[in-house]
């Protein structure tokens, strides 16, 4: 198999206040994507308080000590600009997107952002707001509702990946609980910028470098690790949450699973790939959409954090289908774990996998995600330029080593979201079912 | 400068194939776009161009079903379709050594469709699925009788995704029917992005697709007509309340838009983005901010080929009034209408224009899509790679009147979506019965 892909040229530097520095010049076009990642995420709410990396985050792009909202997004929108924030579980990523032109006037913008918020009490009480009314639109969806329940099935809510941010609990975060969690997650050790695009490195060294280490840690800066550790495989279980105006059942199911850093990862990933990932390739979508026209998609999943991780299949069917969908896929299930993958299977598995990755490198905001997640998951230097042999080695005993070692057909969690008259009673062929209403997580 | 980099050329058969060289791509994207849409379909076949989109990745007598998407995936690549009301689109985008598997394949299917009986019996199921999916959306449910509301006596009432009863009803030979008539390459437009050669592009596709027969010499003599004298007659005003399943109050308002290829859609754009453009935008630092009437707005204008809508939206919370929203939008409206816009709100378009454009020409896909969109929709791609020209030649004056004709109170189709009410019983219910060990009774796995 050819390698298609390289990574363009990029200096590496850790700074003296302890932030990893990737510059990466690419004059393809004249855009930059400036990407800084912390290594917190949702994981890292406080108890009570979840919700909180979030607000402190989209705060964070809401004023400084020195400007207020409007002149903030006045002067990044004014010159075409796009702030963007994503808290994932485990890390965040805060940057923009920005003509090069604008770099000189921008970039002292964001790192204000970053180091100087003013943490506004109105701008506050908005993206509360905000934020609640997202969530209740959310609540309204039937595959939201499903992944809330799962999780908290799957990892308990003393478990950092079984708790979801509530209105309660976004009501109760107050101006000083943000302070407060920004002050012990927000500063330069182990944090990464990445600058991608078109500019020369001379500039930022100039015009931007000792800015970016005058920022320093507090005094007592030791992070505290939001990793989540991994689930012991629960026992089975079935859940079933009423929306009655729904004519489909939407339906979550899965376990518990290896996280990024664990050995097995590239040999589950390969097999999931196989088993739900891989399009119309796989084998739950040849099964349940292709050959029985149940379903309009159905895929699996591999949640990975670093240590935490879950497999998860999705889909949906209409309410009189569940049961026939269910015992479909709960035998692929069986059969997947059971006899594994087949050779073919697998060539065709690794074929996609190297093939892919040309896309995870196209273009500078696809560029500066992949070496986000190379540097947050540490690994080597060679990885993406040695990633086809990596993949190559991996033999077909070791893939269903993997998968009969990580995965128990006996242990799979169950959610379905539908109309109680005509799904439960197909649902409880499955086993014992414990009933909810869509509305109550609103109210807990 | 980008110009330089598009090749165009209209084969024998009236195939149209429009190239852009991207020095240095790894990815190659090819579009094959044909002009068909659900404005092409009558009652008893609503939802056909949809369905026919599904069926040509069940197989031909060369490919079977699934393995052009099994091809693709094989090679690192992906691929799709979509299906709009005027137009049905095929995407795939490979690894650059894969592009010419990707015309054999998509040559294949232009006219070698099997369309088998039972495989359509299947498909049609899984697209039933995915109008229930739809249609289990309370938001989207209730925008679809918004647009047949809105578009009353034009094709555009219709959903591309048709009606439960044409889909129950539509047989095969419907569809053969369709494909007959529809899919022919002087009905399509082929878009190649890629580090690769324009005369090595058309020689591909004068090698896979050059003897596919254009509808114009085919059996029935017949040509695809384009459609004409599809103006919109907008409808007079009306307000639509629903009680939907969805928690959050919302509030759309739709006024008749112009065709994209119309002169005035550039116009049109710019107020858009005057007012719904990010959080510097007029109905957020207003709205939101300073009446406090809303808690997000947006807004958008959906120009299809032949007729459009410009919309607004509004998600606000239960203790404000649907009419004092509907209120803070207008006034912001009616401010562009006798007032227009700043000079500084010109720039800021422009900047936002430039910006877009310059990340959509970093991904092969993204080029690929404008160009193909360009063409199909707005009447021809230079459109888009002159856009900003446009921009800057427009006489700002205009803008005025154009806010007047369009964002007119004559014409303004309201969609109010108020939460029901649930019986708190309901879920204090389920809580008794899980804290009370009531679980219902099931057989184990």
């Amino acid at each position: 198999m050819a390698n298609f892909f390289t990574l363009p040229h990029m200096e590496e530097t850790l700074l003296s206040n302890g932030l990893r520095l990737i510059l990466i010049p690419d004059h393809e076009q004249e855009g930059m994507v400036i990407a800084l990642q912390f290594p917190f995420g949702r994981f890292a709410d406080p108890w009570g308080f979840e919700g909180c990396a979030e607000l402190c985050v989209s705060l964070m792009q809401k004023g400084t000590r020195s400007k207020g909202f409007e002149e903030l997004s006045d002067s990044f929108e004014h010159n075409g600009a796009s702030l963007f924030a994503d808290v994932g579980e485990e890390h965040t990523m805060m940057g923009v997107r920005l003509l090069s032109r604008c770099k000189d006037t921008l970039f002292p913008l964001l790192w204000e952002m970053v180091t100087q918020p003013r943490f506004d009490e109105k701008e506050l009480g908005r993206i509360q707001q905000e934020m609640s009314t997202a969530l209740r639109a959310e609540m309204s969806d039937p595959g939201t509702i499903a992944a809330h329940h799962f999780f908290h099935e799957l990892a308990g809510s003393g478990h950092p990946a079984g708790r979801y941010h509530t209105i309660g609990s976004i009501r109760r975060i107050t101006r000083e609980k943000i302070v407060e969690f920004y002050d012990s997650n927000v500063f330069p050790a182990e944090c990464t910028l990445v600058v991608a695009g078109d500019f020369k490195t001379g500039w930022f060294e100039t015009e931007c470098r000792s800015m970016v280490e005058k920022w320093q840690p507090p005094c007592n800066s030791g992070r505290h690790s939001c990793e989540a550790l991994p689930v012991l495989h629960p026992d089975a279980a079935i859940r079933f949450v009423e929306k009655n105006d729904l004519t489909q059942v939407s339906l979550m199911l899965g376990e518990a699973a290896v996280g990024e850093l664990h050995e097995d990862r590239n040999r589950i990933a390969l097999a999931n790939y196989i088993f739900g990932a891989g399009n119309f390739s796989s084998r739950l979508m040849t099964r349940v959409r292709s050959s029985a026209g149940k379903t309009y998609g159905i895929v699996s999943h591999m949640l990975t954090q670093r240590r935490f991780g879950a497999l998860t299949i999705s889909t949906s069917t209409q309410n009189r289908g569940l049961g026939e969908v269910l015992s479909a896929v709960l035998h692929e299930f069986e059969l997947f774990c059971d006899k594994g993958v087949t050779g073919a299977e697998l060539e065709n598995a690794k074929r996609f996998a190297i093939g892919n990755m040309a896309f995870q490198l196209e273009g500078i905001t696809n560029l500066v995600e992949k070496v986000l997640w190379l540097t947050f998951y540490n690994r080597p230097a060679g990885y993406i330029e040695t990633f086809d042999g990596m993949i190559d080695e991996i033999t077909l005993e070791a893939v269903n080593d993997a998968v009969r070692r990580c995965f128990d057909p006996a242990g799979m969690i169950i959610v379905a979201v539908g109309k109680k008259s005509e799904v439960l009673k197909q649902l409880g062929k499955f086993g014992a079912v414990r009933q909810y209403h869509y509305k109550e997580r609103l109210i807990s | 400068m980008l110009l330089d980099n598009i090749t165009e050329k209209t084969l024998d058969n009236g195939l149209k194939v429009i190239a852009l060289r991207k020095p240095g791509a790894a990815i190659a994207a090819v579009q094959l776009w044909y002009r068909t849409g659900s404005i092409r379909e009558s009652d008893g076949i609503r939802g056909i161009s949809h369905v026919l989109e599904h069926m040509m990745f069940r197989g031909s007598s060369r490919v079977k079903s699934e393995e052009h998407m099994q091809k693709i995936n094989e090679v690192g690549g992906h691929c799709n379709a979509f299906t709009t009301e005027d137009v049905t689109v095929f995407t795939d985008n490979v690894p650059r050594p894969f592009f010419e598997m990707v015309l054999e394949l998509e040559a294949d299917r232009m006219d070698g469709l099997t369309l088998d009986p039972a495989l359509f019996e299947t498909e049609r199921q899984v697209v039933i699925e995915e109008y229930h999916t739809q249609m289990n959306n309370p938001v989207a449910k209730a925008f679809l009788e918004f647009r047949r509301e809105f578009f009353r006596g034009h094709p555009y009432a219709m959903s591309p995704i048709g009606t439960i009863e044409d889909l129950n009803a539509m047989g095969v030979e419907h569809l053969r029917e369709y494909y007959s008539r529809f899919y022919s390459p002087d009905n399509a437009v082929l878009v190649v992005v890629g580090d690769i050669e324009a005369d090595t592009v058309l020689n591909l596709a004068r090698r896979y697709f050059g003897d596919k027969k254009p509808l114009r010499s085919g059996g029935g003599g017949q040509q695809v007509e384009r459609l004409s004298g599809m103006e919109h007659s907008p409808a007079s005003t009306n307000y639509m309340k629903h009680r939907v399943e969805f928690d959050v109050p919302l509030l759309i308002v739709g006024y008749p838009g112009p065709a994209s290829s119309h002169e005035d859609a550039v116009a049109l754009e710019i107020l858009q983005l005057v007012m719904s453009g990010g959080e510097s935008g007029r109905l957020h630092r207003e709205v939101v901010r300073s009446q406090s009437a809303a808690v997000m707005v947006g807004g958008m204008n959906h120009l299809l080929e032949h007729a459009g809508i410009s919309m607004f939206f509004a998600a606000f919370t239960p203790d404000v009034p649907a009419a004092r929203v509907e209120r803070a939008l207008e006034e912001q409206i009616e401010e562009v209408r006798s007032r227009g816009i700043s000079v500084r709100e010109m720039e800021k378009v422009k900047n936002a224009t430039l910006a877009n454009r310059t990340f959509e020409l970093y991904t092969a896909e993204h080029i690929c899509q404008r160009i193909g969109y360009g063409e199909c929709i707005e009447g021809d791609y230079r459109l888009w790679v002159e856009r900003l020209e446009a921009l800057k030649r427009l006489d700002t004056s205009r803008l005025v009147d154009v806010a007047r004709r369009y964002w007119s109170d004559a014409h303004r189709h309201v969609l109010h979506l108020q939460p029901k009410r649930t019986n708190p019983l309901l879920y204090v219910a389920g809580i008794m019965g899980r804290i009370t060990g009531k679980f219902t009774k099931g057989r184990g796995r």
